[in-house]
């Protein structure tokens, strides 16, 4: 009995409090939604392996999402790459991207023919309300197996070589 | 003065070991050491720069073990010419009982021993890299 005898009496309080207040003009807060824009952006690594090829066209898909309140408004893709790479995005901009919203975006990556091995490549999305830098690790892979063929000419022909001197050097001790 | 002689060809037989001790570790370890150079070259760098300093350590290993084999090939030669002398001596001394003839195809097996294992170690310093990259 005494318990809900106190609440009442809190609660009455608190009423008369607001009321004088809203009496004497003092200024109150209002708590309102601040708007908040966050744009994501995920690399969807199921089709990607992180290795690319060199001069070929290698596909990587991410996401973009909207993680905020407010719409994101004209999302336009570029990319920092290494130089004598390529890449093309598809679609390359987004006019609209509301709240809690998900697009997944086609990036074309075409490296040089050659290069260091070990390369980042930053996918940079920026609306007119934020941007996002994704950064992604790949490695250069060669285009063909060429080099295992160039190896085997190499070693085939030292053999040869061998073979011949050996043959050759005894030939002359007879 | 026989016994000059023989001590001579001994000496020689001892110069001619020990240069092929040489021929056949050194051509080993600089095999040994191409690979690892061009294997990391190859696994970090596509450019061409590494391209040709790749090249130019196979050209490295190519031209060591073709020189290890032309002086295995004459070291083998050597021993062989000096050990026949060796056995004429013995044989002109009446002693050539004490010496199996015999020890010269061994040492032509364990020749073409060595040069193979040069051989080997060379195909696996150029082939390797080659693989990585």
């Amino acid at each position: 009995m005494r318990v809900i005898n106190t609440k009442i009496f809190l609660r009455l309080g608190l009423l008369f409090a607001v009321a004088m207040s809203l009496l004497a003009g003092l200024p109150f807060s209002v708590f309102a939604q601040t708007e908040k824009t966050v744009l994501t952006m995920n690399v969807l690594y199921g089709n990607f392996n992180n290795t690319v090829k060199a001069g070929q066209d290698n596909i990587i898909y991410f996401q973009v999402g909207n993680g905020g309140n407010v719409s994101l408004n004209h999302i336009v893709f570029t990319a920092l790459v290494p130089e004598g790479w390529t890449v093309t995005f598809n679609p390359d901009s987004i006019e609209s991207l509301g709240p809690g919203a998900y697009s997944t975006v086609e990036a074309n990556v075409r490296p040089a023919g050659s290069g260091e091995r070990d390369n980042t490549i930053s996918f940079i999305a920026r609306s007119n309300e934020t941007q996002q830098v994704l950064p992604v690790y790949t490695q250069l892979e060669s285009t063909s197996g060429y080099w295992i063929w160039i190896g085997s000419g190499i070693a085939a022909v030292c053999i040869a070589v061998f073979i011949w001197v050996f043959f050759r050097l005894n030939r002359k001790q007879t | 003065m026989i016994e000059r002689v023989h001590e001579h060809i001994i000496e020689e037989l001892r110069t001619n070991t020990r240069t092929d001790t040489i021929f056949v570790l050194t051509s080993i370890v600089l095999n040994l050491i191409s690979l690892a150079v061009n294997a990391i070259i190859a696994s970090n760098n596509n450019d061409t720069s590494a391209t040709i300093v790749m090249f130019t350590f196979v050209a490295l290993i190519i031209v060591v073990n073709i020189v290890a084999e032309i002086g295995l090939v004459r070291g083998r030669q050597t021993r062989t010419k000096l050990t026949n002398g060796l056995l004429k001596m013995y044989k002109d001394n009446n002693v050539e009982g004490y010496y199996d003839s015999s020890l010269l195809d061994n040492y032509k097996t364990r020749y073409n021993l060595f040069m193979l294992v040069v051989l080997f170690t060379g195909l696996v310093a150029l082939i390797v890299p080659f693989i990585i990259r």
